[in-house]
């Protein structure tokens, strides 16, 4: 691809990408590195010469193999090995089991929500306080899924995992946002939610 | 199972049904094949409440969307990228000094410099697959002269701690005899200022690193240098050599490998180690091993017994000798 139109290419997806490297490192200072990092790394001529889009022609961000993607693996990709670098120390034994638990199938079903009409806009506060807490695992899935609506195998592909682990992550990622509005009785009346009882998942 | 099989196209695939919650979730996402649409129609028949958990699902998507979607690339951070590209494009171009860019665009481009191209391995798959050949046939090429004869570890060890044990000494005094000659020392021990080479392993192991005393060691051992290393079952080790002379006048060379501590080696702290390994005794060498504050120290050694005392003295070595 020749150099201008990959550059071009690349800084449409920008906006993108600092969300993406926000979510992640969380610090605007830490997110403007990881930007910073993962253009210069993209923008290398070797790099640019091996790149080939392929993502369908009418649509740059459907597909896999896209720029939005590929660009999308570098962020992760930096951002891992970063954080591989920084924290070489043990783990706390319940924070490990809590990791091994991470990636376990779904098998609770989402609450039930007896209105379809409601305005969800006042509880958008909240939600994004409980995205905060997510770990980053959690919320660079999410953000996948929800805001640049990626599917499980493009994900899987960015994020070099298996499709399950997607699933599973989005899955926990989900769970906790639902229990966290759940745990707010004004909400719960709000939306007119309650969780099904196992019997009835059944 | 495992929890792949539960993707919509695995579960397809190996003719297993998904649960029901995770079919709820795919069909939220749009992400169900025809057939289990069908299964999710026939739950949904029987459950009509599922309707409203998709729904439910959906609206929680839509809401992660807006509470997430913002917010945009600052305006100074989109002006250094697009002096890093050097195009010109539409959109937000705020002024930044070109000079602030490009020296930034080139002091990424220098740090990674090391690492820009692509090694000759993966240049073909042909290739490729040599160099994994190559490394199964030295992996177990290693594993067996690790595993033949007998482990010279105590008899108490258990079976990983004596694997450990008979590992970790013929690597080290492998490497220790490697270094001995100033060739190999100069490409690996980069590092000859002993503070700087402290304060750099300190920083990766995460640990502080006892500070060496070379000040009382003047005259009898000089530090020749250190640099990164691969001590077993470690993910960053270094290596330190010191130079001596005997009281015969003979040179000598001393190493002195330090790692965040893998615990495989029952050690306490406050106590020094010699490790009587079947390595030392080919070798001549010695190895004693000790623990401070996390950092596994391992010092391999021809000199005699005062020299290595001396040694063990700079980098303030327990003085309590025991038996591992």
């Amino acid at each position: 691809m020749e150099r201008e139109k990959f550059e071009q290419l690349a800084l449409e997806h920008l906006d993108a990408v600092y969300r993406m490297a926000l979510h992640l490192a969380r610090k605007p200072e830490e997110a403007d590195e990881l930007v910073q990092e993962v253009y210069a790394r993209a923008f290398r001529p070797q790099t640019i010469e091996r790149f080939e889009d392929k993502s369908a022609p009418d649509d740059p961000l459907s597909g896999s193999g896209g720029m939005r993607s590929w660009l999308f693996a570098i962020c992760h990709n930096v951002f891992y090995t970063r954080i591989k670098k920084q924290a070489r120390q043990p783990m706390a034994v319940d924070e490990f089991f809590n990791e091994s638990s991470s990636e376990r199938m779904p098998d609770e079903a989402p609450p039930v929500w007896d209105r379809t009409d409601l305005n969800w806009e006042h509880v958008d506060g909240r939600l994004k306080s409980a995205i905060e807490d997510l770990k980053e695992e959690y919320r660079e899935v999410l953000m996948y899924w929800g805001v640049d609506g990626l599917k499980y195998r493009e994900i899987a592909e960015i994020i070099d995992v298996p499709i399950g682990t997607v699933m599973s992550r989005l899955h926990r990622a989900r769970k906790l946002l639902a229990d966290k509005l759940m745990s707010d009785e004004q909400v719960v009346d709000d939306l007119g939610l309650r969780l099904l009882s196992s019997e009835e998942v059944e | 199972m495992t929890d792949q099989h539960n993707h919509p196209e695995h579960a397809q695939e190996n003719g297993q049904p998904m649960n029901i919650a995770a079919l709820l979730r795919a069909s939220a996402d749009g992400e169900l094949t025809d057939c289990q649409c069908e299964e999710l129609d026939a739950y949904m028949a029987q459950n009509p409440e599922a309707e409203s958990q998709i729904a439910f699902e959906k609206a929680m998507k839509d809401c992660c969307s807006r509470a997430m979607a913002k917010p945009c690339c600052p305006d100074a951070l989109r002006a250094k990228i697009v002096a890093m590209a050097g195009a010109q494009v539409s959109g937000p171009t705020p002024a930044v000094a070109d000079s602030d860019a490009d020296a930034y665009a080139a002091r990424i481009e220098a740090s990674n410099a090391q690492t820009r191209s692509s090694s000759f391995w993966s240049r073909s798959p042909v290739m490729g697959a040599a160099a994994a050949l190559l490394m199964v046939v030295a992996g177990t090429l290693i594993w067996q002269s690790a595993s033949l004869g007998p482990s010279s570890a105590p008899e108490h060890f258990t079976s990983t701690q004596a694997t450990y044990f008979d590992r970790v000494s013929n690597f080290v005094v492998k490497e220790h005899n490697r270094c001995c000659d100033d060739k190999a020392a100069q490409n690996k021990l980069v590092n000859h200022d002993i503070n700087q080479a402290v304060a750099y392993f300190s920083e990766e192991f995460e640990h502080e690193l006892v500070v060496p005393d070379m000040v009382n060691a003047e005259g009898q051992v000089q530090f020749f240098g250190g640099g990164d290393c691969s001590v077993p079952s470690t993910s960053r080790s270094g290596h330190l050599r010191f130079d001596a002379t005997n009281p015969d006048g003979t040179h000598i060379s001393l190493s002195l490998f330090i790692s965040p501590d893998p615990g495989l080696l029952p050690m306490q702290e406050g106590v020094t180690y010699p490790l009587n390994a079947k390595a030392c005794t080919e070798s001549g060498a010695r190895i004693f091993a000790w623990v401070n504050n996390g950092v596994q120290y391992l010092l391999v050694s021809e000199a005699e017994d005062n020299m290595c005392a001396t040694v063990r003295e700079i980098m303030h070595a327990p003085t309590t000798i025991g038996s591992i």
